[in-house]
């Protein structure tokens, strides 16, 4: 009875995960149980030692979700293990939340400064306005040139730092929940 | 680590290991299964399954050749650490 009870509530707290997967964690705990009724325990006695279903979901999850993201690098996958991350205690809120917004914060400020340069030419006519010698238009034409260049550079750049930022913030993830919960 | 260690010796099975390390430490024996989950994943482990004489038949987790590199590695950082944190309490 209270066997079916824990393994029920399990299952339900890891019913997003594929069904394979999830038979074979539930598959462990059945084994488990029936291993201590063996050796003699009662049921209510190794349902105590081995936890609260929410508190192994919750450690489940958690690897679940990192994983997923590192197979398959997505902001909404990201955002997932982050979650899964945190809500495994408060101490994981300190040291994800707070690394995460520092990287986001970095990557927001050269994406700005990316849009900036390449929409330089526009900004100086209607803060200088049009030139009107020739010296100056060509002026006005070569730095456009150079500023919406070096823009769309840093753009495209930051593209892929910003993936690469991603899975190196996932691998940082991995590394939290080791220490954490202590491998 | 206690788990790389313990699976070291011989292969085990999870009732074994959840039993032997909460006999040492205080620990819900639950989170040990995810943690084998993940090393498995990760290739420290190879599991397999054997008939067993009384109950189911039990999954037993092999230590590969890269979890045994691990385990040697985590042993040596943890006598480092532990070494650390005697010499400062003698001190303190």
């Amino acid at each position: 009875m209270i066997e079916q009870e824990f393994l029920g509530r399990l299952e339900e707290l890891l019913e997003k995960m594929p069904e394979g997967e999830r038979k074979d964690i539930l598959y462990d705990y059945e084994e488990h149980f029936q291993n201590g009724m063996a050796s003699g325990k009662s049921e209510s006695e190794i349902a105590s030692s081995l936890g609260s279903p929410q508190a192994i979901a919750k450690e489940i999850m958690a690897g679940y979700h990192v994983a997923q993201a590192t197979e398959n690098v997505s902001v909404n996958n990201i955002a997932r293990a982050v979650l899964a991350t945190v809500s495994l205690g408060f101490i994981n809120l300190v040291f994800v939340i707070g690394p995460l917004f520092g990287v986001i914060g970095v990557l927001f400020a050269f994406y700005v400064v990316a849009v900036v340069l390449v929409a330089s030419p526009v900004l100086m006519l209607v803060a200088a306005g049009m030139p009107s010698e020739p010296t100056g238009i060509l002026a006005w034409i070569f730095t456009s040139m150079v500023t919406v260049g070096a823009g769309s550079l840093l753009g495209i750049g930051m593209i892929f730092v910003t993936r690469w930022a991603g899975k190196m913030f996932l691998k940082y993830l991995q590394f939290n929940i080791r220490i954490i919960r202590g491998a | 680590m206690c788990v790389l260690v313990l699976a070291a010796e011989h292969d085990t099975y999870g009732y074994e290991l959840a039993n032997k390390i909460s006999e040492k430490i205080l620990i819900a024996e639950g989170t040990i299964y995810p943690l084998l989950r993940r090393m498995t994943q990760e290739g420290y482990f190879e599991t397999y399954l054997t008939e067993s004489a009384e109950g189911p038949p039990r999954k037993y987790y092999r230590l590969t050749a890269k979890g045994r590199a691990y385990m040697l590695e985590m042993v040596k950082e943890w006598r480092l650490f532990s070494r650390g944190v005697d010499s400062i309490i003698a001190e303190g």
